[in-house]
């Protein structure tokens, strides 16, 4: 007897395939959330990517040239009178940096303490937002080959955006530092108070958690790097105290912080390549002042980017 | 067309998808919009998964979201293995599916965008992140109501290059 038709058809290499799939991405899930053998995969994955942002951000970039383009002779000489005058005021507030810089290295030297080293700084466009609004990145047009590493500080013209979490040939993916997984050390630039300001997963709020409950902070205390743990340099602005609270159990106080970055505007970055720990000045002394660079960043002397 | 063409296809579209899902919004924008952005990708998948001429299996929607996994920061091999278990229920229920009618389609649409974007809440937001709640479902929302016009679109390259759907 002829067996009939079966009524349904089972696909079973599909399942197969499916559950080896399945299988393959538990695994890799699992190394890539527990450890950083995965870097390299990837980065490979990465560099496969990166052409996609930058031919998504053509429109843009097609759109800006043809801005520039047709803009009119009135419209560029307003532009220029206005750089020319932001150019007049910030040149008058550096005169003002540098002496009090030199001032801050004599009172240093007569404490017989070290200097800081001063930071360069590379400028960088942002040319992409990877597709998911739980996490806060950018991509930027800067990468290995610029000198650009992982773990270096990103600040816009107002304050701390970020640091680098990964670089591939052409360009570098940067953790905001209002990320959920982000945090900083910090100080409150009033009385030097201490803490660490924690992503919240929302643009403008960064969280200061776990402060005694007699802490001297204040809405409207400015809050800057701290320095400490040598990722970020000291002393750029991270953001502004709104408000403080206690916390569910009452014992400590919780703080929350406005951005001092324009996180989600900014298309002009810098990424500070820090000096490093601060050294004996006799060592800074030792090393060329105008000498170039081996990572592409430009000279100290030529763009150097002191927080304000 | 023969087999490796559809499937250049199908690729080329994803391609297209996700360009679509790298495009960044203009400064000005509110940022509550990027969450508004339609899953471009798994409807992509889901349509070729679908397809009679088979241009992209459970294998494709694996690489496609491993690609997605990269280009979105995401846990590497979590968006793979969403595309792959769609492009499978698709798969399986293909012939089902292309008999419902659109409302109903972009129901479905709507339900498996909603399941994907749940899976990945609970894996970025341990502890939870903002903003959560309803607006988890706004991309269920944007890919339910652009279904009919992916479909057509992708329905018209079929046609315009004899791909049996």
């Amino acid at each position: 007897m002829r067996a009939g038709k079966p009524l349904f058809v089972r696909d079973s290499r599909a399942g197969y395939l499916l559950t080896g799939l399945l299988l393959g991405s538990a695994i890799l899930l699992a190394i890539d959330s527990a450890t950083q053998r995965l870097k390299p995969v990837r980065g490979f994955m990465d560099n496969l990517v990166a052409p996609l942002f930058v031919i998504a951000e053509l429109p843009y970039m097609t759109a800006a040239s043809v801005g520039e383009t047709v803009a009119s002779r009135r419209a560029l000489l307003d532009r220029i009178g206005q750089l020319e005058q932001s150019n007049l005021a910030l040149s008058h507030q550096a005169q003002g940096f540098l002496a009090l810089q030199a001032e801050n290295d004599q009172l240093r030297r007569l404490l017989g303490s070290d200097v800081r080293l001063a930071s360069a700084a590379l400028i960088a466009e942002v040319v992409g937002v990877p597709p998911n609004p739980a996490v806060h990145q950018l991509v930027i047009d800067k990468g290995a080959g610029n000198g650009v590493g992982i773990g270096q500080a990103v600040v816009d013209a107002a304050g701390l955006i970020g640091q680098i979490v990964d670089v591939t040939a052409f360009s570098a993916r940067v953790l905001l530092i209002t990320d959920a997984s982000h945090a900083v050390p910090v100080e409150v630039v009033r009385n030097s108070l201490r803490s660490i300001a924690g992503g919240t997963g929302r643009l403008d709020r960064l969280l200061l958690e776990g402060l005694p409950i007699t802490s001297d902070i204040s809405p409207g205390d400015q809050v800057v790097t701290s320095g400490l743990g040598g990722r970020f340099p000291r002393g750029y602005p991270v953001g502004t105290v709104e408000s403080v609270a206690p916390d569910a159990s009452g014992a400590l106080a919780v703080a929350e912080v406005a951005p001092s970055a324009r996180l989600d505007r900014a298309r002009h970055l810098l990424v500070i390549h820090s000096a490093g720990p601060v050294r004996d000045r006799d060592d800074v002394e030792e090393e060329g002042a105008g000498e170039p660079r081996r990572d592409g960043f430009p000279s100290s002397q030529s763009s150097d980017v002191e927080p304000p | 067309m023969s087999t490796w063409s559809v499937r250049w296809l199908a690729w080329i579209t994803l391609l297209a998808a996700l360009l679509l899902s790298a495009g960044r919004l203009p400064t000005d924008w509110p940022d509550w919009l990027a969450w508004l952005r339609p899953a471009w990708v798994l409807l992509a998948v889901c349509f070729w998964a679908m397809a009679k001429a088979r241009p992209l299996g459970v294998l494709g929607a694996w690489l496609a979201g491993l690609c997605f996994d990269a280009m979105a920061a995401a846990p590497l091999g979590l968006n793979a293995a969403l595309f792959a278990i769609a492009a499978y229920a698709a798969r399986q229920l293909r012939q089902r599916l292309r008999m419902y009618p659109l409302a109903q389609q972009c129901a479905a649409a709507f339900a498996l965008v909603a399941a994907c974007e749940a899976v990945r809440h609970v894996a970025h937001g341990l502890p939870p992140i903002e903003p959560s709640g309803l607006l988890m479902l706004a991309p269920a929302l944007t890919s339910a109501a652009v279904w009919p016009v992916v479909r057509a679109g992708l329905r018209g390259l079929c046609r315009y290059f004899r791909v049996d759907q």
